[in-house]
Parts: C-alpha cells; sequence; structure tokens
C-alpha cells in the first residue's frame, strides 16, 4: 500500500485520486488523507516510541486509523509512505515581516532592513525543524517514504496587497525550498517536485490553479492536484514500480 | 554671622549615620534625584556595558518610549535574538564598553572615521571587528558584511539624531587598539574573535583626562546634531573580568570604576543636560555587603538590577507596563481557518 498524507496541500491530490475510475488499480494500492493543519504540523505532532509513532493531533491518529487499521505509524514495509508536511514557504512568505526586512541580496535595492543569511536560515529551520526531526526519525527506523512538495506561492497573498515586493517574496520562497530540497537530498530523501507547468514566468501559482474557494490564497485547485498526483504516480513508476503493482 | 554651620539642618540622607548607617540597604532613600524629566513621548536610545542591557530591557517593558532603530526580524525567533545582537540595545552595536568606543561609533556611522581593519576573516566567514558577536558565526561574504554594516551605521544615525534622551553606562577604562590608527576593540582580538598580534594591537588604559576629553566631545558631536539630547550616565557595577593592567584585578577594577564614576560625576555637574544615574553606587557600595552580586561577586544579580531600577523608576516614573503582544509567526489566521476546512472535507471522504 501507498498512503500519502501531510497538510492541507494534500486535499487537492485526494479530489484528483477520487476522480480515477474506481476499477482503477491505483484507486486500490494508494490512499491518501490528512495527518492536520500546516500550522499544527509546525509543532511537535509526534512523539517516537520503540517500534512506532503516535500522533498527537486526532486527525492524524484517524487517517492512520481509517487507512492501516492503526492508530499509529508502525514501521511496516510494506507501506510506503509520501508526505508533503509543511513542503512550502507559504508561513514565512505571507508574514508582514518583509514589509520592512529583506534578505540581505535585496534589502539595499529594494530600501529594506537586511536579513543576515545566517539569520534566515534560522527563520526557515524554525519554520520547518519539526517536519525535518520527523523525517530523521523514518529515517533512524528505516521506514520506507519519499516527499511530496507543496505547490507555488499564489501572487494574492496578502503581503502582497499590503505592498510587499514580488522580488522579496519570491526569493524567500527560493530561499525556503532550496533549503529544504538541499537538506533532503542531503538525507537521500527523494522529494515529488512541484510541476513546473504550474509555476508562472515570475515563479507564482498560474491563476488557472488557483483555489475555487473564495479568499483562499493558501491552496491549488483539482487541475494542479491532478498534475501533482500525475508526478506522484511517474515517480512511483519509475522508483516503486512493484508496489504499484501488489 | 549666624551660629549655625552648613552641616547643620540637612536632610537624613546628608548625614551617614541616617543616611546609611541606621537604614535597612534596601530602604536607602534618595540615591537618586533627577535632573530632568522624561517625557512620555521622550524616544529613549541605551548604550554601553553588559549592565547597560539590563536597563534598556526593564526601559523597553516600562512602557516609556524605548526605541530600536535596528529591530529583528518578526520572523526571527525570539530566543535567537540576543545571538543575534538584537534587541539587547537601540541597535545591533554589541557592548560599548569604553567612551572611545562610543566616540568611535559614532565617527565610523558618519564616515568621519575608517578603520584600517574593517573586517577580520576566519576560514570563509568575514566578522566585524568591532561588533564580533554580532553574528555568530560572521558573515559568509564580503557584500553581505558590508550590506548589514551599512544598514547599521543608518540605524545608529536615525539613533544619534532622533533621540531625546540617551541612556550610557560606561563600563571600562582598559581597551585594546590599533597600535596605528588607534582603533578600539570592544574585546581584545583574539578572544572572541580575530587573531593576537603583538605588533598590530595594543592594551591601553584611558586616564581620567582622556576619558572627560572624549566623551565630552562626543556629547557635544551628539548635539550638533540632536540639540537638546539629554543624556543619563552610569557607571556598571560589574567588575573587570579580568585586567591586563599588571595591577591586581581588584585595584584594576576599582581603578577603573573609579575614574569613570568621577569622568560621568564631572559631567553631570557641568551640563545641565547630563545626569548621572548611581547604579554602580546601588549595587557595589559597601553598605549593600555585596548582596546584589551573584556568587562569582561579579555579575549583577536579577535581585539586584531590580533593585537599580526600582531607584531610576521612583525618579522616572514609567507611563504604565507594556502589554506584551503576541509573535508574529503565532498567530492563527484567515489562512489558517481555511486550511482546517480544507481537511475537513479530506477526513470527511476518508
Amino acid at each position: 500500500m501507498i498512503l500519502l498524507a501531510g497538510d492541507s496541500h494534500t486535499t487537492v491530490l485526494k479530489r484528483a485520486h477520487d476522480e480515477l475510475h474506481p476499477s482503477d488499480p491505483l484507486v486500490s494500492n494508494i490512499k491518501i488523507g490528512p495527518l492536520g493543519p500546516g500550522y499544527k504540523l509546525s509543532r511537535r505532532f509526534f512523539k517516537p516510541h520503540k517500534n512506532r509513532i503516535t500522533f498527537n493531533l486526532p486527525m492524524a491518529r484517524n487517517t492512520f486509523l481509517k487507512t492501516t487499521g492503526k492508530q499509529a505509524l508502525w514501521f511496516d514495509q510494506n507501506i510506503l509512505y509520501g508526505f508533503s508536511l509543511r513542503m512550502h514557504s507559504f508561513k514565512i512568505s505571507q508574514n508582514p515581516t518583509w514589509l520592512r526586512h529583506a534578505p540581505y541580496e535585496l534589502a539595499a535595492e529594494k530600501g529594506k532592513a537586511p536579513i543576515s543569511k545566517a539569520a534566515m536560515l534560522e527563520i526557515i529551520k524554525e519554520d520547518i525543524g519539526s517536519t525535518f526531526e520527523f523525517y530523521e526519525l523514518l529515517l533512524k527506523n528505516n521506514v520506507p517514504f519519499f516527499t511530496i512538495e507543496g505547490p507555488p506561492l499564489n501572487e494574492n497573498i496578502q503581503v502582497l496587497k499590503r505592498g510587499a515586493d514580488k522580488e522579496i517574496i519570491l526569493a524567500v520562497d527560493k530561499a525556503h525550498r532550496h533549503y529544504m530540497q538541499s537538506w533532503l537530498c542531503d538525507k537521500g530523501i527523494d522529494i515529488v517536485k512541484a510541476p513546473p507547468a504550474a509555476f508562472t514566468e515570475e515563479g507564482f501559482l498560474k491563476p488557472e490553479y488557483y483555489a475555487d474557494r473564495e479568499g483562499d490564497v493558501r491552496h491549488a485547485n483539482t487541475p494542479y492536484g491532478r498534475l501533482m498526483l500525475q508526478n506522484v504516480l511517474d515517480y512511483l513508476q519509475s522508483h516503486h514500480k512493484s508496489r504499484l503493482q501488489a | 554671622m549666624t551660629n549655625q554651620n552648613p552641616y547643620q539642618n540637612l536632610p537624613g540622607e546628608a548625614y551617614w549615620r541616617t543616611g546609611v548607617a541606621s537604614c535597612n540597604p534596601l530602604d536607602f532613600e534618595k540615591l537618586y534625584t533627577r535632573k530632568f524629566e522624561i517625557l512620555e513621548t521622550d524616544k529613549i536610545a541605551t548604550a554601553g556595558s553588559c549592565f547597560a542591557q539590563h536597563i534598556g530591557r526593564h526601559m523597553a517593558k516600562s512602557g516609556f518610549n524605548y526605541r530600536d532603530y535596528e529591530k529583528a526580524p518578526p520572523l526571527l525567533p525570539q530566543h535567537l535574538h540576543a545571538k543575534y545582537g538584537y534587541g539587547i540595545y537601540s541597535a545591533r552595536y554589541g557592548n560599548i564598553y569604553t567612551a572611545h568606543q562610543l566616540s568611535q561609533l559614532f565617527d565610523r556611522a558618519y564616515g568621519k572615521f575608517t578603520p584600517e581593519e574593517t573586517v577580520w576573516t576566519d576560514g570563509e566567514r568575514y566578522i566585524d571587528p568591532f561588533r564580533p558577536t554580532i553574528e555568530p558565526n560572521g558573515f559568509s561574504c564580503l557584500e553581505e558584511f558590508k550590506i548589514l554594516q551599512d544598514a547599521h551605521f543608518s540605524a545608529v544615525r536615525k539613533m544619534f539624531e532622533t533621540a531625546d534622551v540617551f541612556v550610557f553606562t560606561l563600563g571600562l577604562t582598559e581597551a585594546w587598539r590599533h597600535t596605528s590608527d588607534k582603533a578600539v576593540y570592544p574585546v581584545c582580538p583574539g578572544t572572541a574573535a580575530g587573531t593576537f598580534d603583538a605588533d598590530v594591537y595594543e592594551f591601553h588604559n584611558f586616564t581620567f583626562v582622556e576619558i572627560y576629553q572624549e566623551l565630552k566631545q562626543t556629547l557635544a558631536k551628539m548635539r550638533e546634531i540632536n540639540p537638546g539630547l539629554k543624556v543619563i550616565l552610569t557607571v556598571s557595577p560589574v567588575p573587570l573580568t579580568a585586567t591586563a593592567s599588571d595591577k591586581h584585578v581588584l585595584v584594576a577594577s576599582m581603578h577603573s570604576k573609579s575614574t569613570l564614576r568621577t569622568v560621568a560625576g564631572e559631567l553631570a555637574q557641568e551640563d545641565p543636560l547630563t545626569d548621572y544615574f548611581p547604579s554602580y553606587e546601588i549595587v557595589a557600595s559597601h553598605p549593600m555587603r555585596a548582596m546584589f552580586f551573584d556568587p562569582n561577586l561579579r555579575t549583577v544579580s536579577l535581585r539586584g538590577v531590580d533593585q537599580v531600577m526600582r531607584h531610576f523608576f521612583k525618579e522616572h516614573t514609567p507611563p504604565g507596563v507594556l502589554e506584551k503582544s503576541p509573535a508574529g509567526n503565532e498567530s492563527l489566521d484567515e489562512d489558517d481557518i481555511v486550511c482546517d476546512e480544507e481537511l475537513l472535507e479530506m477526513e470527511q471522504t476518508l
């Protein structure tokens, strides 16, 4: 079985998956469920035990119960996990910090207070620290898993409407993705990246993939979910073909 | 002709017996009488040796208009602010132990002095010799170093130009400086950072005359761009960690503090816009029996800091205690609520 789980960005994968014909083997082989909202997953949402990981969030426990029959994550080689856990910069990119500050490379040009490279890294680490801690725990216990990147930023996020500079926001997003990808790469963890077709030339989410819900500038829509699910399937075909046939 | 002499009928605090010997040291009165008022709207800035950190922190919490001209990015976790030199003083200059260091900061911020040695390297890292602890591992490249330094000087200029009250805590007379241009370092090169070279760096113990003249000139320079700037001088009660003066550290400490105390007193006496606040006496004078020091007899305990600030705030009544605002990245915004809704939909269809 393949279980794709994570924050609210997993929803569009689920919607796309729900569109598959019931007879499609992918429907029975792949399960998709939520672990919790990103802001709750930014804190330590799990607890390690000798041979399992339990979750502080009821939603995560429920997903594991419904998909694996257990309320915890067990180290079962028959299950491949795909996690989409805060694999995007939304929380830091949309922060009002960028109205006054900027990564040092852009600060002088944009008339903002510069943030050193080291301080930027601290900000990013704070944002994804618990996620990395979770992944390290999975590695330590030889749990097979891969990761799924979140969608590009929507250029209608509040901070941009309040006058933040697009270039700064994109630089922050880029730094976040770069740090995340470098860390995962160093650890030998596979990443299914966001589809390039979903990015505008500047680097934002293309309008055709905006969420349907009015005012939702965080998530993408089902067509984006289709693209992303296809990326996941392509990755599974090339890296875990036998699991798809199981 | 009168039968009275000037020592008759003085207030209680003027006599040792009634002012000190017969009083509980915790209840000393009138150790400080303000020279001028700090208005609720007055912008307050602080700088100085490590003891000044306490003053700044308490001023910030007190409801006074304490200003931070080089604020930490709101997203930087609070527990890392001090590590990156944010929120300690009114700008990221780190500890300013000597009057010469303050003068140098002013001159450098206004481009009137450029030291021969502007940056140290440590492998591939770049370190600011004049604030070596501001970035825990130094800067990644020269460009980054320069951009952050320019921004710092800009914040310092804004501070000097707009502050209404400047609180400066004198810490040391001893310093290390560059042999050729006499640039003063906050700490001995080779300790917090850099490499010590006896041909390049020299020890200097500033005299009363040198400190008095330098500080007087610095205050004059500050008031040239900011007339009416009120200054409160204090002397740090924290003794020297070590001395390079060939004297016993206790003797060197007493020499240093006495010199600084005299400079501060002299300037406060001759300048109506300069006040002296006796934090040194409140903590380190012998009637206190070292009760305000930690067991190492050097660092000041929280109780000692509270005692100092109690005397300060008795004369400068704070407008009101500020409510602590929640950290910028902790609040639940509308987008978070949207997240919840998205997830609930998915959970229902599992």
